[in-house]
């Protein structure tokens, strides 16, 4: 009796803190959300009222556009290959950075610059890195008598330079991982020193299990913004003054986002854009869900 | 004597380690630096310096012109004007929401709760370009269409990331906090209020961050809403160096140093809070 | 009684009509993608019309290029009273989806705007299934730029620059210099385009009578072997590399403007580019040569439009605002301040124009010759330019054959093509 009672007060509180985003939900986002899935089964050329076709959008996409399985493949690659490394990378620098050095302040924003800059201003920085002639990393390897690869020009090494440019955005899960490793009691560390652990331990043992929280965080926004990877490449992969669409060279950094967009915009097929929509939608749950369901072996909560 | 050698292997390894830590940061740190050396240098150029290969790093001359011209050429107080007019309320009514939403997710249990959190996220999962029509519709019902409305009112609803972000940090905090809280008579506003947002330092700072930034570098909404070139914003502003036949890059990169300025010294100066560890002693463990 | 009566009704109307004469000034919105510099140049210009109208005031915006924001805007029932954001390339889209309104009957009762103005083949491209739908201020025309001081250096006549394609072939191989690495320093022109090319090798991209699509026709696929021979004739790798390291085009370090490459495809900002990024450069034009059997004089233009979206109330005042900025005072106007080419004949050949801008009298011939060709009056353009740009990359980068590449542009664009049937 008193526990039935103690559940319902619950529901109510718990539903009354999460009220403004259940208003906001009901306000701007449920009627977009169902308009979209309503015209991924329609022609809808934007201006004029959608017109019903089914699953004929869905059925062509699969068994009658070469593009979209190119572009899944892109965005895959960059999911599979970009994302660990990116991980890794902004939990090292993170973790560097929470070290007990001088100038912290300094090295931190240091780190976090280049996610400031408008993306206009840095691509064309990076169109210099990887210049294969003059660029900064041939000119590196030049060094050490490699001749480096065509990068950005080059259909084979596309893909991995853009990898290579989001280690430098790290910036932002970096600043998540700092804030998660704030959470982490000092008393912890101290008695492992005094059980005499090395900092190997103490980071395998404590650091990255407290930490699991954040990393569980990092993983799924990752995961949706490679999934959703859009504005470096749609900047830099489009000839100014030639009618070559993104995803230049050859296709190769031709990504789902993109595709979707030139659809949507460029040829009046905002349908066929939902539809891609949707099942990139659907994709990126799948993918949410198989790490939360995971995440109960290894993510660590201590107020649970 | 046995003392003192290990304790000078001691001070040797320290040595060592000190040496690699920061060898590795400033190493690190000049790549991570490169953008930002080349965004001034570029914007100090004269136009015939700009894209030569391989690049010129120290302009010559230095052309400080470029900024009086570039401010000159957008009404850039105005600009300026509008973006805070639209990042600070933003934030404000983000952290707010974002943060009371979080606590109902993160710290009250109520059956239902993991489905309506995967709804929460998945709002996050569908590309934004094909919600777009939709929504513009939605905001052109509620007549708030040519005003920063749409740009604002929105953010007092909380947002899927900073939900998602100050849910993983509130799960975290030790649920003893509470329940000591409870048994002392403090109801569920209270513990928000008096124990969790206090904790949660870090955590806030870092949406209030991240928030700022993306309310200041944004560009589609304002662009989509906005129908008035005087209530343009910076993010815009930047466009306007877009020529016919051409781009008027130095000027470009000369704002774009202008526009970062603030948030470089915001982020210099709130980093300080993600610093300060939380002192939960006596508390577990 | 009766007499008073009709006196109030009289009354009030005259009040109404007073009220609504003083209420008369129509507000239109338009929407330019022109910014900063030009967008205040532009500003001035129409500052003029709203002075000289005194019914109408214009309020301009800039949209950038952003057309995801004025179809976005037009969806919404919030489109502009006028907008010049969009390219002729656009037109025939916008026109089909339902986002524009015919100007047929405005044209029919102006005084101003007559179809022999302006020159035929722009007029054709304002017209989409029998009816026009924007009119243009500006447009521009396109043909190749060389640079004298090299022709001379390799021995060659500056006065003379190549005629057909052989030619070209021979004259860019002489102005190609390597250096001792076997690396490109300079490369004698870099061919590009399909487009055009095909036009050039007398291929055509469509039969307009019966909207058969014709990509594989032989004239488009002759253009794009070329294509693809000219970079394996250079080294595909080779080719990439050294293009990579040319600085943007719409740039001072644009790689004709630096002396990378001797000869490059231009339209009428040449003229600017050189006042303002080099003004040494000694340097001369020439049209694309044609191969035997190909056409002569080819150009292809281009330009925004300006047009009335549906749904706006103001639609009389809009067209009087078109009507006046493509009319001959605009279009002069325009012309002086942008460096344009004006669609309108009388214009283009106007003293004061030419003199203003010296390098109108050559796109002019173009235009007036039989070869001039404008964006494809169908709705799927855009996709058929991109395919065309995706077949020009997958031949001259990916090595791929000519004939088929271009027969699977030909499948795709006909299955679109017929979906909008």
């Amino acid at each position: 009796m008193l526990r039935l009672r103690k559940k319902h007060s619950d529901l109510a509180t718990g539903l009354a803190f999460i009220s403004p985003w259940i208003i906001g939900f009901l306000a701007f986002v449920l009627y977009p959300l169902l308009a979209s899935f309503y015209y991924s089964f329609t022609r809808f050329n934007i201006i004029q009222s959608p017109r019903w076709i089914g699953i004929e959008g869905y059925a062509e996409l699969f068994f009658d556009d070469p593009l979209f399985w190119i572009s899944i493949q892109n965005t895959l690659y960059m999911l599979v290959f970009g994302l660990p490394l990116s991980l890794v990378v902004s939990l090292l620098l993170a973790v560097l950075l929470n070290q007990n050095i001088r100038f912290k302040a300094f090295f931190r924003t240091l780190f976090y610059l280049p996610t400031i800059i408008p993306a206009v201003a840095s691509a064309m920085l990076w169109l210099w890195i990887f210049n294969p002639q003059y660029g900064l990393i041939n000119s590196v390897l030049a060094l050490v008598g490699i001749r480096g690869p065509g990068w950005l020009v080059d259909p084979r090494w596309s893909k991995p330079a853009f990898i290579i440019m989001d280690l430098w955005g790290v910036g932002g899960a970096m600043v998540i991982y700092l804030a998660g490793l704030q959470g982490i009691p000092e008393q912890l560390y101290e008695a492992a020193e005094i059980d005499g652990a090395n900092w190997m331990q103490k980071f395998w043992r404590i650091t990255i299990p407290m930490l699991t929280p954040t990393i569980l965080f990092n993983l799924i926004l990752g995961a949706i913004s490679k999934l959703q990877y859009f504005t470096a490449p749609y900047i830099m992969t489009r000839g100014v003054g030639t009618n070559v669409p993104p995803g230049s060279p050859l296709n190769s950094t031709l990504f789902y986002s993109l595709l979707l967009f030139q659809n949507a915009f460029a040829y009046f097929k905002m349908g066929y854009a939902s539809a891609m929509a949707w099942i990139l939608f659907v994709l990126i749950l799948v993918i949410t869900l198989a790490l939360f369901r995971s995440s109960a072996r290894w993510v660590y909560y201590e107020g649970q | 004597m046995a003392n003192s050698v290990y304790n000078q292997s001691l001070k040797r390894q320290w040595l060592f380690q000190q040496v690699a830590i920061y060898g590795l940061l400033v190493a690190l740190g000049a790549l991570f630096a490169l953008p930002f050396v080349w965004l001034v240098s570029t914007s100090l150029k004269i136009d015939s310096q700009l894209f030569v290969m391989p690049p010129i790093w120290i302009p010559d001359p230095i052309k400080w012109n470029n900024y009086r011209k570039a401010l000159g050429y957008i009404p850039f107080w105005l600009y300026f004007k509008n973006t805070l007019t639209i990042t600070v309320p933003s934030t404000i009514g983000m952290l707010v929401s974002s943060s009371l939403v979080a606590y109902g997710f993160a710290r009250i249990q109520w059956p239902g709760r993991d489905v309506v959190f995967i709804l929460v996220l998945a709002t996050m999962m569908l590309p934004y370009q094909v919600t777009m029509i939709p929504l513009f519709i939605v905001f052109r019902n509620l007549g708030w269409i040519g005003t920063f409305k749409p740009l604002i009112l929105p953010s007092f609803f909380g947002g899927p990331f900073y939900i998602f972000l100050l849910r993983q940090f509130y799960l975290t905090l030790p649920m003893e906090l509470s329940d000591a809280a409870k048994i002392d008579g403090c109801s569920e506003l209270g513990i928000y209020r008096r124990i969790i947002l206090p904790l949660s330092k870090p955590a806030l700072s870092t949406v209030a961050l991240f928030s700022i930034m993306a309310y200041w570098n944004d560009f589609l909404a304002p662009l989509i809403y906005l129908e008035d070139d005087s209530k343009y914003t910076l993010a815009l502003g930047l466009q306007q160096f877009q020529r016919q036949f051409g781009m008027e890059w130095a000027m470009l990169m000369a704002t774009s140093v202008v526009i970062t300025l603030p948030i470089i010294v915001l982020f210099f100066l709130t980093q300080k809070t993600f610093v300060q560890g939380i002192a939960l002693t006596g508390m577990k463990g | 009684m009766n007499r008073r009566w009709n006196l109030l009704i009289v009354g009030l109307l005259i009040c109404l009509l007073a009220s609504s004469t003083a209420l008369a000034k129509v507000k239109i919105t338009y929407w330019t993608g022109w910014g900063g510099d030009e967008l205040e140049d532009l500003k001035v210009v129409i500052e003029e019309f709203n002075q000289a109208n005194p019914d109408i005031e214009v309020e301009t915006t800039t949209i950038f290029g952003a057309y995801e924001k004025l179809l976005t805007a037009i969806a919404g029932g919030r489109g502009p009273d006028v907008v010049s954001a969009i390219w002729g390339s656009q037109l025939a889209a916008l026109a089909h989806h339902g986002a524009l309104q015919p100007l047929d009957k405005y044209i029919a009762a102006s005084s101003v705007v007559s179809p022999d103005d302006f020159f035929p083949a722009i007029w054709k491209s304002y017209n989409y299934k029998g009816h026009i739908w924007a009119l243009g201020a500006t447009t521009n025309t396109n043909f190749e730029a060389y640079n004298k001081d090299f022709f001379r250096e390799a021995g060659l006549d500056a006065e003379r620059p190549p005629k057909t394609i052989i030619e070209l072939e021979e004259v860019t191989r002489k102005l190609t210099k390597w250096d001792a690495n076997g690396e490109l320093t300079r490369l004698g022109f870099l061919p590009g385009g399909l487009w055009k090319m095909g036009l050039v090798f007398g291929g055509n991209w469509m039969n307009e009578d019966t909207g058969e699509i014709t990509a594989d026709d032989p004239g488009n696929i002759a253009a794009l072997q070329w294509l693809g021979d000219f970079w394996k004739e250079y080294g595909i790798e080779n080719l990439q590399n050294f293009t990579a390291g040319f600085g943007n085009y719409w740039s001072p370090n644009n790689p004709f403007m630096v002396g990378k490459l001797a000869m490059q495809s231009y339209g009428e900002w040449l003229e600017q580019f050189q006042i303002r990024y080099n003004p040494d450069l000694d340097y001369g034009v020439f049209p694309t040569p044609a191969p035997e059997g190909g056409r002569e004089n080819v150009t292809t233009f281009g330009g925004s439009v300006f047009a009335i979206p549906v749904g706006t109330e103001h639609a009389d005042a809009a067209w009087q605002f078109i009507e006046w900025i493509t009319g001959p005072v605009g279009q002069k106007k325009l012309a002086k301040v942008f460096a344009n080419m004006p669609p309108r004949v009388a214009v283009a050949k106007d003293p004061e124009v030419l003199e203003a801008v010296p390098i109108l009298k050559f796109g002019l011939n173009l235009l007036e010759g039989p070869n001039a060709f404008g964006d494809l009056p169908i709705p799927v353009w855009e996709q058929y330019q991109a395919e065309m740009g995706r077949a020009e990359e997958a031949v001259t980068r990916g090595g791929a054959e000519a004939a088929e590449t271009l027969k699977q542009v030909k499948a795709t664009i006909e299955k679109e093509y017929k979906k909008l049937q």
